[in-house]
């Protein structure tokens, strides 16, 4: 405050005396002026408010630091000791009493009367080596160093013993740069003793001279003498340090290892309580520890503001569109499909408008109390529609295992508001030992893998309501409705799904699955059916396609798939059902017109379009396709397998060979090793390399089926009936078309009882199927009827060629009828193929 | 509390109780409740404030604001380190050998008798140590709630010196301390007392400047409640001392305990005022000191009193010594007629066998070995000190002779000086008689003398003390402290009491900081000046010469207490200064004052400021100088 001119001023001075000297405050040497004055209060300099009279001593022009005293008090406190002292020295004249009164004088800034009182003791007493002493030391300390060595010698002179003479004359001599004089001065204090009795500063004042010149040998004499009178000196931290100093030099040890610790322990010393030790809490160490207590505490305050200011608003959005969340007040933030986005937001209460994939508005309120900001982070998740699926988990990293404590998925809710969340929407580390449980929380697996987790827990039932409350939301998740509804009616949970099933939002997948479920169950499809007319109006299209599921009569489900179509020409369910029903009765130009139709490019990269080219002999067509299609996605599967299919076919084997290098590289390089191995499989098939191919597919469990045929194809029917002996497994587990397989591989061999043993099986296997075509088609084969017939049944072409097949091999006289129908339905290069030509091979 | 006022405390208690013990018992355990309430109220006040925050922090903020539980946290601590003194009351470990029963079978059975005839706490340890003394410590290992551990210590060189009865006699006097048969409550409130009295000394230690903690508090509680608590349980020791004495007499024979005290008394007379001395002496000699101190102490005493009337001689003066309040101890004399001992011969001889040889048998040559050992490693830093010190003193009393300067005060002074404290006392009284026939009022030869005098018993000792005091006031505490050394010793109450008056009187003023010698206030109390016209002409000299000066009054200020040197106010009257008033004034002043014309300290002053009123106050019979009328 001084500075700016507000405080103390004293702008009259009497009695003003000056002299250069160091500040005693500010270390700096200036004008020290002493002065009576009367104190002001002034502001801005301007002095206003007198105060009292005070006695000015040492104000430093520079910093304007000075002691004052009021005067009275001073004047009182001067005048009584000096004159007590010089009366003292009247009374009884000694050279005791002319020093105490040459004392005061000095003490008390009477610098004048002192020289002339200084002259009066001298001539007093010119052989007293205490007087001379004394006058040496004063002026010694006026920095008149010559007329205090004149001093000294006089007292020497006088008692050539005196200590304090040979001190003040040492002190000289060193000055001098005289050190080994100053040194036989001193040999009085080296003497064992000498330092109970003296201060042994003079030798170390020399011993450190000693080491400023370089004289180490010698400084450290000394000091090995100083550490042998003291030897408490030695743990003096400063004076080991000196001490070091001319050890390193001269490489001679002289201090004693170093005895108590130092450091923060020694600084709060919480030992043992012991009396001496003194004070534990001081001013001065208050001093210290204040400002440190300031600043952490400061240091608390800005991260608490920090945090109040600064805290993060998680927009989590599953729905398969971007959305955009307009915070009221702050900013808008995009927020792509299937995404998150962090937005830094003050704490307060804001409000959140949503639009895009959902519209709706949320309140946010985002506040935390204060003390709790330093100790936790607390995440706020907005989730819009309430769509996401959220996990909370809590776990513990140690030595590289994530040991999980516990795991929570939030749904439903709007916003989340979690206390403390350590990661917020961040995986947990895979290093490091980060200290304690962390918390995190961020997007679900997938619905259906967290569906199928929860059953494995045995929570059944919080399975089921998270099934349904996102069908609810996303009624088109197939594998998560495929588990919904095998677990509900695996647990006799058929109730529940029936009643979901009517209440919830329609959704073609669902109702396919559950009508497949159901199909043995009359009153359930009479329900379903009269629930498809009810509700037709709503979703025309929706409705009359599942009808026609529900539908028994192959004309009236075409006249219903029409009508949807009809309704809604985009309805790809639809469509895909009458191609699908055309496909299944060879009418494979009128499948691709269907399909054609809907003028969607990316259909022609499904097995079922291919299926079509293929049984459309389109082999070029296709295989331009596929190469087109590999160009712009060089790790689609289906194109290169077609491509290498077409080429073989073509028989065009440097072209195979080469595109099977290529896709051979290409898998391996993406790491996609169950596409390589797959490719290999078909292309080792189309170059019948058998041994091979065998050696790849042994060991595999998946590929049995793939194995069994091609080994059938060889005419190893024993082989593969000791892999896959004959039974009811077999006719449960095994595809129709695999079981004739192996009646027609029986029938080649020339054993048509084993052959009528897997016919029997198929059959059983139609019957228990129990749809019209298998029902048809079991009639077929044990009623028999025309070619024509078995055209026209749904099943799929493989089949029917087999079907064919066999009938030819059973019915010699109708054989070129039933081997033309079994050449229409197969097409394409694979075992089941190749086992068919060699059947209707005449 | 002054010395004066404990000890009229101490009269006042044992005017009203000291016929009745139990009496005082009860109020000496009502004020030992009050101390311990002190110390339990501490304890619970710090509990109390961090469980307050503490509370505050579960109710208002869940528990969650750390910045109360830092505040409860320093509490705690700052409770702990308020504390902690009074619960780790720890006490020096004792520095003698630990004997177990094997070493002295026959000292346990004795003391296993007195224990059981006397009912005494158990001894949990015995040390036989070095010293010339035989006690028991406690100390607690709860602190002020107590839970003793009893150690006696028995000193070698008493065992020594002390024959059987005698020193079993001692033996019951201090477990007569710790018996339950006589006044459980009474000797549980003795040994408080002894326990208290290092703690409080603790805590009424001031604190050092800049400390911050509760010592400020913990000293206010110490200063008021100690001396009253300690006066009444003092009174209360004292009372027991005699029942003690009166125990071990019972449990022995009255002529073995006063022989007991007699020969304690002979001994630690030699022990003290002889026998360290010649050490001392020793060890400017050697320098390590000898390997057989019991030994030779005990050869030294031999010696002492082989000379006819020499035992006498030592006793006389023990008799003549009157109690003090500094001590619980009442006085040889009054322990002795306590007991009955109407005077007559001194005790017989010891024994041919010493209390050493009875009580620790076959071990005892051993364990002088161990205990010489023991002191001589207790010695060994300070003996080589002393041997160090006194080569040095010699050095430079040598150096002082081959300068052989001119017998000045102060260089007979510094020789003198060295004598001193090689411990050459006759040379040193030589050297101070010749310093004081050069310059008589010499305080520092003064005050030397005079403590050689009073040490050697020479009652001239006591005036030169005194002469010392009125030279130099800064020496009365070290004096007083002599002199009251002295008037025990020579059996003067009154003399005692007057010297603890004046000690007391001037530690109150150092206190204070001599405020009131340098300093000049409206409310001193102002006297004539009292001088003579002689010593006033140079004065009225002085004022004549400056004709600003219109007039000029003179007073001393009174003190009540004696000082070296008067103090006079002058006041000046002066004619208005239109120009640098103060600087003029200032001038006038310094004039005045130096050289000095007055013989003592002087304030000059016009009557300005703050010292307008002082000088409204002195009389006008005061004047001393006058112009405006001639």
């Amino acid at each position: 405050m001084n500075r700016i001119g507000i405080g103390s001023s004293y702008p009259r001075r009497h009695n003003l005396t000056t002299r250069n000297a160091f500040c005693p405050q500010c270390r700096r040497h200036g004008q020290l002026r002493t002065f009576d004055a009367r104190r002001f209060f002034a502001i801005l300099f301007f002095p206003l408010l007198p105060r009292e009279w005070r006695h000015i001593i040492d104000y430093c022009s520079l910093c304007r630091g000075h002691s004052s005293y009021p005067l009275d008090a001073w004047e009182s406190a001067r005048q009584l000791s000096l004159s007590g002292a010089l009366s003292a020295y009247r009374a009884e004249p000694s050279p005791a009493t002319g020093l105490a009164a040459h004392q005061q004088l000095l003490a008390l800034g009477e610098a004048a009367a002192a020289r002339e009182f200084a002259k009066e003791l001298e001539a007093a007493y010119p052989g007293s080596a205490q007087v001379q002493t004394h006058l040496g030391e004063v002026l010694a300390s006026l920095g008149q160093t010559e007329a205090a060595e004149a001093r000294f010698q006089q007292a020497l002179q006088t008692r050539p013993d005196y200590p304090a003479a040979r001190i003040g004359a040492a002190y000289a001599a060193i000055e001098r740069g005289e050190r080994s004089t100053a040194r036989q001065l001193l040999s009085f204090l080296e003497h064992p003793g000498a330092a109970q009795v003296f201060s042994l500063e003079p030798l170390e004042t020399l011993a450190i001279k000693h080491q400023k010149e370089g004289e180490h040998l010698e400084a450290l004499e000394i000091f090995e003498r100083l550490l042998a009178a003291l030897p408490s000196l030695a743990q003096h931290p400063g004076f080991r340090a000196t001490i070091e100093i001319s050890q390193r030099v001269e490489s001679r040890t002289i201090l004693p290892p170093k005895e108590h610790p130092t450091g923060l322990r020694r600084f709060f010393r919480f030992g043992p309580f012991n009396l001496s030790l003194g004070p534990w809490l001081t001013t001065r160490r208050l001093k210290i520890i204040a400002p440190l207590v300031l600043v952490v505490a400061a240091i608390m305050l800005g991260v608490n503001f920090e945090r109040k200011y600064h805290r993060t608003l998680y927009v989590a959005n599953s729905y398969p569109t971007a959305l955009t969340v307009h915070i009221e007040g702050g900013p808008a933030v995009e927020v792509g499909a299937r995404s998150y986005e962090p937005i830094d937001l003050p704490e307060g209460v804001w409000r959140a408008r949503t639009t895009g994939a959902v519209e709706e508005t949320v309140e946010i309120p985002m506040q935390t109390r204060f003390w709790s900001r330093w100790t936790e982070y607390p995440a706020w998740v907005l989730n819009p529609g309430g769509a996401t699926l959220l996990v909370e988990e809590e776990a513990t990293l140690k030595h590289g295992n994530l040991i999980l404590h516990s795991r929570t998925y939030h749904r439903g809710a709007r916003l989340l508001a979690l206390p403390h969340v350590d990661l917020p929407f961040t995986p947990f580390p895979h290093r490091g030992n980060p200290p304690g449980r962390q918390k995190r929380i961020g997007f679900a697996a997938p619905p259906h893998e967290v569906f199928g987790a929860l059953v494995k827990e045995q929570r059944l039932e919080e399975a089921l309501d998270l099934a349904e409350w996102r069908l609810t939301l996303f009624p088109n998740e197939g594998p998560l409705i495929e588990q919904y509804l095998r677990a509900a009616a695996a647990s006799g949970n058929r109730e529940r799904l029936h009643a979901y099933i009517l209440q919830a939002p329609v959704s073609i997948p669902l109702h396919s699955l559950y009508l497949s479920l159901v199909r043995n169950e009359p009153q359930a499809l009479a329900e379903m059916r009269a629930l498809y007319e009810t509700r037709q109006a709503e979703a025309p299209s929706t409705y009359l396609f599942l009808r026609a599921q529900v539908t028994p009569g192959a004309a009236e489900r075409t006249e219903l798939l029409q009508q949807a179509l009809q309704a809604d020409p985009t309805h790809l369910p639809a469509r895909f059902a009458l191609a699908e029903d055309a496909f299944l009765l060879g009418e494979w130009s009128k499948a691709q017109t269907w399909v054609d139709e809907a003028r969607l490019p990316e259909l022609q990269a499904t097995p079922f379009y291919h299926t079509l080219l293929k049984a459309q002999r389109l082999h070029s067509t296709l295989e331009e396709q596929s190469f087109l299609r590999r160009k712009t996605h060089p790790l689609d599967l289906l194109a290169f397998e077609s491509e290498i299919e077409m080429q073989m076919i073509q028989n065009r084997w440097t072209d195979a060979e080469e595109t099977h290098y290529m896709a051979n590289r290409a898998f391996a390089k993406a790491g996609k090793e169950a596409e390589r191995r797959h490719i290999q499989t078909r292309y080792l098939y189309f170059t019948r390399k058998w041994a091979e191919l065998e050696a790849l597919l042994r060991d595999d469990p998946a590929a049995r089926p793939l194995f069994c045929l091609i080994l059938l194809t060889q005419g190893r029917a024993e082989e593969v009936e000791a892999l896959i002996p004959p039974g009811k497994e077999a006719a449960q587990t095994l595809p129709v078309a695999d079981l004739l397989a192996r009646s027609l591989c029986w029938h080649l061999q020339g054993d048509p009882g084993r052959a009528e043993r897997w016919t029997q099986l198929t059959l059983a296997r139609l019957q228990a199927e129990s749809t019209s075509a298998t029902w048809q088609l079991a009639r077929l084969l044990t009623d028999g009827a025309t070619p024509e017939e078995l055209a026209a049944i749904r099943v799929p072409p493989e089949t029917k060629a087999a079907t064919a097949a066999l009938l030819a091999l059973k019915n010699p006289q109708d054989a070129p009828a039933w081997r033309e129908v079994a050449r229409r339905f197969t097409f394409g290069l694979n075992p089941l193929q190749s086992l068919i030509q060699q059947a209707t091979t005449p | 509390m002054t010395r004066e006022a404990f000890d009229q405390l101490v009269r006042r208690i044992e005017t009203r109780h000291g016929a009745s013990p139990r009496r005082l018992g009860l109020i000496v355990a009502v004020w030992a409740a009050l101390g311990y309430g002190w110390f339990i109220s501490w304890i619970l006040g710090f509990a109390l404030l961090a469980g307050t925050f503490a509370y505050i922090n579960f109710q208002v903020f869940g528990g969650t604001a750390m910045f109360l539980w830092v505040i409860c946290g320093l509490i705690l601590i700052s409770g702990y380190r308020a504390i902690a003194p009074v619960l780790r009351l720890t006490l020096p470990e004792p520095t003698g050998r630990r004997l177990l029963k094997a070493d002295a079978p026959e000292l346990f059975a004795r003391l296993a008798t007195l224990r059981q005839t006397l009912q005494a706490n158990p001894i949990h340890a015995v040390y036989l140590t070095p010293d010339l003394n035989a006690s028991i410590s406690q100390q607690p290992r709860l602190g002020i709630l107590g839970w003793w551990r009893n150690r006696l210590h028995l000193g070698l060189p008493m065992l020594e010196t002390l024959g059987q009865a005698e020193f079993e006699t001692v033996l019951a006097h201090e477990l007569a301390h710790h018996s339950r048969r006589h006044g459980r409550m009474i000797h549980w409130l003795y040994r408080l007392r002894q326990s208290w009295e290092q703690l409080f000394a603790s805590l009424q230690q001031n604190g050092v400047q800049g400390e911050v903690s509760f010592r400020t508090l913990s000293a206010w509680f110490g200063r008021h409640y100690w001396p009253r608590f300690n006066a009444h349980a003092f009174v209360l020791s004292r009372v027991y001392e005699y029942e003690a004495d009166r125990i071990a007499a019972s449990l022995t024979t009255r002529d073995a305990a006063c022989a007991a005290l007699q020969q304690t008394a002979i001994v630690a007379r030699v022990y003290n005022q002889t026998f360290w001395p010649a050490m001392e002496v020793l060890a400017q000699q050697e320098e390590k000191p000898p390997k057989d101190l019991v030994a030779r102490f005990c050869t030294y005493l031999e010696a002492e009193l082989a000379t006819p009337g020499k035992a006498e001689a030592l006793l006389q003066p023990e008799l003549q010594s009157i109690s003090t309040n500094a001590d619980t101890h009442p006085c040889l004399r009054e322990r002795l007629a306590a007991l009955g001992w109407k005077g007559g011969s001194l005790p017989a001889k010891p024994e041919s066998r010493s209390a050493a040889e009875s009580l620790l048998g076959a071990s005892v040559e051993p364990l002088r070995k161990t205990v010489n050992l023991l002191w001589q490693s207790h010695l060994g830093e300070q003996w080589s000190l002393w041997h160090r010190k006194a080569a040095f003193l010699r050095c430079q009393l040598g150096a002082l002779r081959t300068a052989n300067p001119e017998a000045t005060a102060e260089n007979l002074w510094d020789e003198a000086s060295l004598h001193f404290d090689l411990g050459e006392k006759p040379n040193a009284e030589a050297l101070l008689h010749d310093i004081l026939r050069l310059q008589p009022n010499a305080p520092s030869a003064t005050y030397a003398l005079g403590r050689l005098l009073v040490e050697r018993e020479d009652p001239a000792g006591a005036a030169l003390l005194e002469e010392a005091i009125r030279l130099e006031p800064d020496c009365t505490a070290p004096a007083c402290g002599l002199l009251l050394q002295h008037y025990q010793q020579q059996g003067d109450a009154e003399a005692i009491r007057q010297t603890a008056i004046r000690l007391d009187r001037y530690e109150q003023r150092a206190s204070t900081g001599w405020s009131d010698l340098s300093a000049i206030s409206t409310k001193d109390r102002l006297a004539p000046h009292g001088l003579s016209e002689a010593e006033l002409a140079p004065l009225r000299k002085a004022l004549a010469a400056h004709p600003a000066i219109r007039s000029a009054r003179l007073v001393r200020k009174e003190f009540s207490y004696p000082v070296r040197q008067p103090v006079f106010l002058l006041c000046l009257h002066t004619r208005r200064f239109w120009w640098r008033r103060m600087e003029k004034e200032k001038a006038l002043i310094d004039a005045l004052l130096l050289p000095p014309l007055l013989p003592g300290r002087v304030r000059i002053f016009t009557p300005s400021r703050t010292l307008r009123r002082l000088a409204r106050q002195m009389p006008r019979e005061a004047q001393i100088h006058d112009t405006r009328y001639r």
